[in-house]
């Protein structure tokens, strides 16, 4: 499970989440956290690095502490990559895993690299924005990474049933739903 | 012929030295505009843009379409020029404006028209400035059968009445922008009642346009989908060069957006090719050496989502020099990436000297550069001229001169709308001033080559 702790700016989400996150800001840090350790699964915390690398250490062992396995910092590759090594090393070193997130405007190259840094999962999000449904070939998409990275490969951003089943055929390990999720909420769980 | 086109598109992002950040959507928005990208773009196009994959199959159907319209251009060699101005070199240069239209527009429309018609829409839309990029969406849309308007920047659609008429006569509906047709070209001209425009006003009223009537809007740069199109002229080039046993040591093009030079260039990048990379901006739009790199909108009006890369803002107003495609404020994202790694080397001449160059080119080779290219050509030159015995300098000829001699003329006659007078500053090393008459301007190039004839 992922869960997103609310940044300054969700530059790279959608409008959906974008909400969603002014929504959570409302609650307050603290009792998030709290809320979040009552979470009785696996789970990763997800934020943007640009808000929390000033003080990357308190940050990592507030997670730790309210009991999450990893970290997702979806602005690491795009905007951080000259830090990959650092980050990733500083959240082993707090007992936690790193979940990398990569997207088809990842180069090979540097695709490579967060491969070999991602000890959780490799996330690729098959959209530029979560929630925001553009056309995509999943397979295509799947199948390049599938190449690049040898562990783990979750996918996600707006699939829809039909993506799910191309993606898992291309070889993902797994899939993410978010905008989805927190779209049906409202309507319930018939809905 | 259609055997010698490439089969496969190439998408330089997945060999890019960094990270491309995503198109983003500015803050405070209720409604996404990349979401909105579908209701404006045809379908396969947006596929093609978001699915980064190093090769994409070209449809038969736009192979044939490449083949029909003149494709694959040769690449020339220019031994005239080289007898001229002296040099060790060897240069050659891909003619891309041997197509129908003039330039290279052609081989980015083609495609898009073909999707757009794939998706059904009756007409499309989009905006132009010196009318390279309308005109091949004119010819583009009426290949297949669609209906197309488009936008011309106003200071273009004044001064060149016969590219306006290229496009008429492939049935194209032809506006000056800023125009009354649009909320955003009437609050342009409420605000600035005699506005030149610019590319950016231009494109967001194509899109308002097109979006009003369910068509679609044709994009003519910048987003890398664009770039991919464009490979087509460096896949040929590649095969071209090898078989003439030749290793080009640097390439060369102009930009405005960056379609042509990546066009010609990211293959080479690609196939691992270790040359030299030379981009040519115009001095009077200087992105290259004023722009930041940041989000910004590409078009005025911001209905676009936010791309990152070199710009000098969506509201700069470029001044009206006759280069009207060298207009616009941003330099493509991956180009961006490239330059500001150093993979691609930038410089910028400014319009006197380029049409200089582009005389001069004319004079030797009888082809006549469109003002965009003579840029191109203008550093094809001084490179040349320090160049190294072995050196191979290839640039791309994105488009000819033929409908803007009376340009030319001016611009070197230094008549009352010319530059002739003007001084170019002192940070160009090769920088010149022109002399009023137009046979002085002769003899300030000839005294710059070798062996003068008179």
């Amino acid at each position: 499970m992922e869960l997103g702790i609310p940044p300054r700016f969700a530059k790279y989400d959608g409008p959906v989440i974008r909400r969603s996150y002014e929504a959570a800001s409302a609650i307050g840090r603290e009792r998030l956290m709290e809320l979040a350790s009552e979470v009785d699964a696996e789970k990763y915390a997800l934020t943007y690095l640009d808000d929390v690398i000033g003080r990357l250490d308190e940050y990592l062992d507030s997670l730790r502490r309210a009991g999450f396995s990893g970290a997702l910092f979806p602005d690491l590759v795009i905007d951080f990559r000259g830090e990959l090594g650092r980050v990733a090393s500083l959240v082993r070193s707090a007992g936690l895993r790193n979940a990398i997130f990569v997207s088809p405007s990842t180069p090979d190259a540097v695709v490579r690299e967060a491969s070999a840094a991602a000890d959780g999962f490799l996330y690729l999000g098959v959209r530029p924005a979560t929630g925001v449904p553009v056309p995509v070939s999943v397979e295509s998409l799947v199948r390049r990474f599938r190449g690049l990275h040898g562990g783990e490969l979750i996918v996600g951003f707006g699939l829809r049933a039909e993506e799910v089943s191309a993606a898992v055929r291309a070889g993902a390990d797994g899939v993410a739903v978010g905008t989805a999720l927190l779209e049906a909420l409202p309507r319930g769980v018939g809905g | 012929m259609v055997d010698l086109i490439p089969e496969y598109w190439y998408n330089v992002v997945p060999d890019l030295p960094e990270p491309l950040p995503p198109p983003m959507d500015p803050p405070g928005g209720a409604d996404s505009s990349i979401g909105l990208l579908n209701r404006i773009l045809p379908r396969a196009v947006l596929e093609h843009q978001f699915t980064v994959e190093r090769w994409t199959k070209i449809p038969d159907e736009v192979r044939e379409a490449y083949a029909n319209f003149g494709r694959p251009t040769p690449v020339i060699r220019a031994r005239r020029l080289e007898e001229r101005i002296g040099t060790k070199a060897r240069i050659y240069y891909k003619y891309e404006e041997a197509l129908p239209t003039g330039s290279h527009k052609l081989n980015a429309a083609i495609p898009q028209a073909y999707f757009a018609a794939e998706d059904g829409a009756e007409g499309v839309s989009t905006e132009t400035g010196a009318g390279q990029w309308g005109a091949a969406v004119a010819l583009a849309a009426r290949f297949y059968g669609l209906r197309s308007s488009i936008f011309m920047v106003r200071s273009s659609y004044e001064q060149k009445r016969e590219r306006r008429a290229l496009m008429e006569i492939f049935g194209a509906e032809v506006h000056p922008s800023p125009s009354e047709l649009t909320g955003f070209g009437r609050s342009m001209l409420a605000a600035e009642p005699g506005s030149p425009g610019s590319l950016g006003a231009a494109m967001s009223e194509a899109i308002e346009y097109a979006l009003a009537r369910g068509w679609r809007y044709l994009v003519g740069s910048v987003l890398d989908v664009v770039l991919m199109y464009q490979s087509v002229i460096g896949l040929e080039a590649l095969a071209q060069m090898e078989e003439l046993g030749e290793e080009p040591s640097l390439i060369v093009g102009c930009v405005g957006g960056g379609s042509n030079f990546a066009g010609m260039a990211y293959p080479f990048m690609g196939a691992g090719r270790k040359a030299r990379f030379l981009a040519v901006g115009p001095r009077e739009v200087p992105k290259f050496s004023a722009g930041r790199y940041e989000y910004d909108f590409p078009d005025s009006a911001g209905i676009l989502p936010m791309v990152k890369m070199l710009t000098l803002g969506r509201s700069f107003r470029p001044p009206p020099i006759y280069s009207g495609g060298l207009r616009y404020h941003g330099v493509a994202p991956s180009l961006s990436i490239l330059v500001r790694a150093g993979r691609v080397e930038a410089v910028e001449y400014g319009e006197a000297e380029s049409v200089a160059a582009g005389a001069l080119f004319a004079e030797t080779q009888g082809v006549v550069p469109a003002l965009e290219s003579a840029h191109a050509v203008a550093a094809v030159i001084d490179e040349a001229k320090k160049a190294e015995e072995g050196e191979v300098i290839l640039f791309n000829m994105s488009g000819h001169g033929l409908l803007e001699l009376g340009n030319y003329s001016r611009i070197l006659g230094g008549g009352p709308d010319g530059q002739g007078d003007s001084l170019p500053d002192d940070r160009l090393p090769h920088a010149r001033a022109l002399p009023a008459r137009g046979r002085g301007a002769e003899a300030a190039l000839r005294r710059d080559g070798a062996g003068d004839t008179p």
